[in-house]
């Protein structure tokens, strides 16, 4: 997995690249899945995000972190539009979309896989029917092929006995992983995972973790915004730490967990590391 | 000093001990007519917001009207004064019946219902039911026999309407003036009330030209006066007294008095007054 | 003297027929009022969150007149005023014998009161449908939108697929109330010369004088009709899914935890 190199453009931050140079050179063409150039965005006079310059690879596996309001959340959520880009571009494989609506934004947007925190399954339609309605709707699979597919897809999460379960019925891990099914219906090659067990009960979070795991084995680009250190360590390619808006440090996890350069995420680690310990 | 509870109390009792001892004297009266000249006043039941038969005149602020000039008129053959007794057409009988009023002079229809229970005098009113239809419609009334007929709730209008004609479709609305702007729309062909009272209705209509009454009558009703059963010396006078006043002439102006064409409801007089 | 009932004046000869046309054409004009408040309601909810501001004031203006009036009043307009503003051809159309449009039994439904009254009755409802529509919409959790959104529905598809079904779930109940509504104002149509129940007893009074059994009749049947009603609508009625959740919210969400940032 290769980053593209990046520059410093912004005053008192540094950024820490990482990855083998071998890897760069092998992939320093390739167009990459997702590219922030000069982002901000700001709601009114609230600024969220100040010139996020971001380039993930296809295939990458990218943990986002950072303290509370560091517009984490925001940054995933512009990817997809769920919010719009005050200022900047964002591209898709190579393709700014800032301009676009209607179908082309739906068209983009099942190319583009979501999970929520809440995990925001369809509270009316079972298991099954949560998963195959993208598919039945927008992309107009005939009910069989959809229903088959869904099937599929809960088998993969494991959770085929509970197709027929409506969203009530289900645990909080057996609902996540019901809604990461959903965002893989479409066949993405991207998702993005907004803080996916951070709504969870500790003993449900592993469930989840494995199944993310598995994903991030198949070669879909992920940009997962999370607490769970272990998952960051373990399954992301890179990390990303984000403060006030700022992208502070990049790193591949070893660099990152074992030699941050930035005192800031130093604090960080450490207060997440040992949070009863003196400041 | 009597407390104010306790006063009430005793206006209660001595109510409900009145009305129990007036059902209880409903009594068959020896002769009414001798205890009327014996009082000095003939007391009369008549309507007070009922035009032209009984209605208080904003001016005198007397009741005035066709029943009140013939109730007048009784009561100086009688010799004695006369008193009215405003009252309602659900109240009327049972006044008499219980001897508050010596007679009901209030636009009562002469029915075998009624008759059961009070006498009647011979007729001094003759009215029926009529259909008010626009301007251009037909005249005759069989030419409505399937229409679509708009009447008042309560009245008896609908019931003669079907007599007549099985296969008219009755509309009925809350009062006379809905009924008639419904003609106005368009909603039925046509409208049927008493006589008289479409007369007054369309003679205040600021379109009345556009309507028309149809000279043919539905139904006949007869207005008579009412007394107590068992009372043949005031019945025989009563009828007397109004055969006379037909032959000289004294039905006749009170009926132009209240029905004339100066009048605000003009009808021709269609009846004379005549022994059974 | 005592009260003494009489029934069988006003259950058997013409008072019984009175009753059973005038039951049959509150019921029917229910049905047909119900069935347009249905059409007006949804056409106007979405007008209601469609993004056009013309439509939207437009669908706002149309609640407040119809929510703000006095349906009496309304069905008093519809009839003895709009009626005669028809043209001259609709009207005597609608005057003629149609035999065809008379329902069992012996109701005329092709006339002006049948046509007013469900038409008034049918918008005044309407709003009020709308606005309990509008509020159960109002509390179907807003990631819900969101989840619909980032697969790639179009706004209409999000509404028809996730959002109304929701909508209708959370205000079943209130709606099934507002159809009891209707069913219960259509007494009101006697105003403008429809024989429905109301009027059929009010007739039996003045026929032959037995109010208290005339209008005991006529609740009890007004009665009837409500409760089989409720229970029909309430039974094909969206229920919420999840047998074992009865009494959890409709959709599970976890609340949020203070301090998360946008």
């Amino acid at each position: 997995m290769a980053i593209v190199p990046m520059t410093t453009r912004y005053a008192g931050s540094q950024t820490h690249i990482g990855g083998s140079a071998a890897d760069d050179a092998a992939s320093a063409s390739l167009t990459p899945a997702i590219e922030f150039r000069d982002v901000y965005k700001s709601f009114g006079s609230l600024h969220v995000l100040r010139g996020i310059n971001l380039a993930i690879a296809p295939g990458d596996v990218v943990a986002v972190c950072g303290p509370s309001g560091s517009g984490k959340s925001t940054l995933i959520r512009l990817i997809n539009h769920l919010e719009t880009v005050t200022r900047g571009e964002i591209f898709i494989n190579g393709v700014p979309t800032a301009t676009l609506r209607g179908r082309p934004l739906q068209q983009l947007r099942t190319e583009i896989g979501f999970v929520f925190q809440q995990f925001n399954l369809y509270a009316h339609l079972n298991a099954e029917d949560n998963v195959s309605l993208a598919l039945r709707k927008v992309r107009g699979v005939s009910n069989e092929k959809a229903r088959q597919r869904a099937a599929k897809l809960l088998d993969r999460v494991g959770l085929a006995d509970k197709a027929r379960q409506y969203p009530a019925e289900l645990s909080g891990g057996q609902q996540q992983r019901v809604a990461i099914a959903r965002a893989l219906a479409t066949d993405p090659k991207i998702v993005l995972f907004d803080e996916p067990t951070s709504a969870l009960d500790p003993e449900m979070t592993g469930e989840v973790l494995h199944v993310m795991q598995g994903l991030a084995k198949s070669g879909i680009t992920m940009m997962v915004v999370t607490h769970e250190m272990s998952f960051a360590r373990e399954v992301a390619d890179r990390v990303i730490f984000l403060d006030a808006g700022v992208i502070l440090e990049q790193a591949a996890p070893a660099d990152f967990f074992n030699a941050p350069v930035n005192p800031r995420v130093r604090r960080f680690l450490k207060q997440l590391l040992s949070p009863l310990s003196p400041g | 000093m009597i407390r104010p509870s306790v006063s009430l109390g005793i206006t209660l009792v001595a109510s409900l001990l009145a009305s129990l001892s007036l059902i209880a004297a409903a009594p068959a009266r020896a002769d009414d007519l001798a205890d009327i000249k014996a009082a000095g006043v003939l007391r009369v039941a008549t309507f007070d917001s009922d035009p032209p038969f009984g209605a208080v005149d904003p001016i005198s602020l007397d009741i005035v009207g066709y029943d009140v000039d013939f109730a007048k008129a009784i009561a100086a053959a009688l010799g004695v004064k006369v008193a009215f007794v405003a009252t309602n057409p659900a109240n009327r009988i049972p006044l008499l019946q219980s001897a508050r009023v010596d007679i009901i002079v209030a636009d009562i229809t002469i029915t075998p219902e009624r008759a059961q229970v009070i006498d009647f005098s011979i007729p001094y009113f003759l009215t029926g039911q009529q259909l008010l239809v626009p301007a251009a419609s037909p005249d005759k009334l069989d030419a409505y026999a399937n229409a679509r007929i708009g009447a008042v709730k309560g009245t008896t209008g609908e019931q003669e309407l079907t007599h007549r004609f099985p296969h008219v479709r009755v509309l009925a609305y809350d009062d006379i003036p809905l009924a008639l702007a419904s003609l106005r729309n368009g909603n039925v062909q046509a409208i049927t009330q008493d006589s008289t009272i479409l007369v007054g209705l369309l003679g205040l209509a600021p379109d009345k030209a556009k309507y028309k009454l149809l000279p043919e009558l539905l139904s006949r009703e007869e207005i008579g006066i009412g007394v107590r059963q068992g009372q043949p010396a005031l019945l025989n006078i009563v009828n007397k007294t109004l055969l006379d006043m037909e032959k000289d002439g004294k039905a006749r102006q009170i009926y132009d008095a209240w029905f004339g064409s100066g009048s605000r409801t003009p009808q021709p007089r269609q009846f004379k007054i005549v022994a059974d | 003297m005592g009260i003494t009932f009489d029934f069988a004046d006003v259950l058997t000869g013409p008072p019984a027929r009175w009753l059973l046309s005038g039951f049959l054409t509150t019921v029917y004009v229910t049905i047909a009022g119900s069935v347009l408040a249905s059409v007006v309601a949804v056409i106007l909810m979405g007008l209601r969150i469609s993004p056009g501001r013309i439509g939207h004031y437009a669908a706002a203006a149309f609640v407040e007149v119809f929510r703000d009036t006095p349906v009496l009043v309304q069905l008093l307009i519809w009839y003895f005023a709009v009626w005669g503003l028809l043209p001259e051809s609709l009207r005597g159309f609608v005057a003629e014998d149609h035999p065809r449009a008379v329902w069992p039994v012996n109701v005329i439904v092709l006339a002006p009161e049948f046509l007013c009254a469900a038409w008034g009755l049918g918008l005044f409802i309407s709003v009020f449908l709308e606005e309990e529509l509008r509020a159960g919409l109002n509390a179907v959790p807003a990631g819900q939108r969101e989840a619909a959104m980032a697969q790639g529905l179009s706004n209409w598809q999000t509404l028809r697929f996730v959002l109304l079904p929701q909508a209708l779930t959370n205000a079943w109940q209130p709606l099934v109330g507002q159809y009891l509504n209707l069913m219960k104002t259509s007494s009101l149509a006697t105003g403008i010369g429809l024989a429905e129940l109301t009027s059929a007893a009010r007739r039996i009074e003045s026929y032959n004088a037995h109010a208290l059994e005339a209008f005991a009749v006529g609740t009890v049947l007004y009665l009837g009709l409500g409760v089989a009603m409720g229970q029909l609508l309430l039974f094909a009625g969206p229920r919420r899914p999840g047998a074992k959740a009865a009494d959890k919210p409709l959709a599970v969400a976890p609340m949020r935890k203070a301090g998360h940032a946008v």
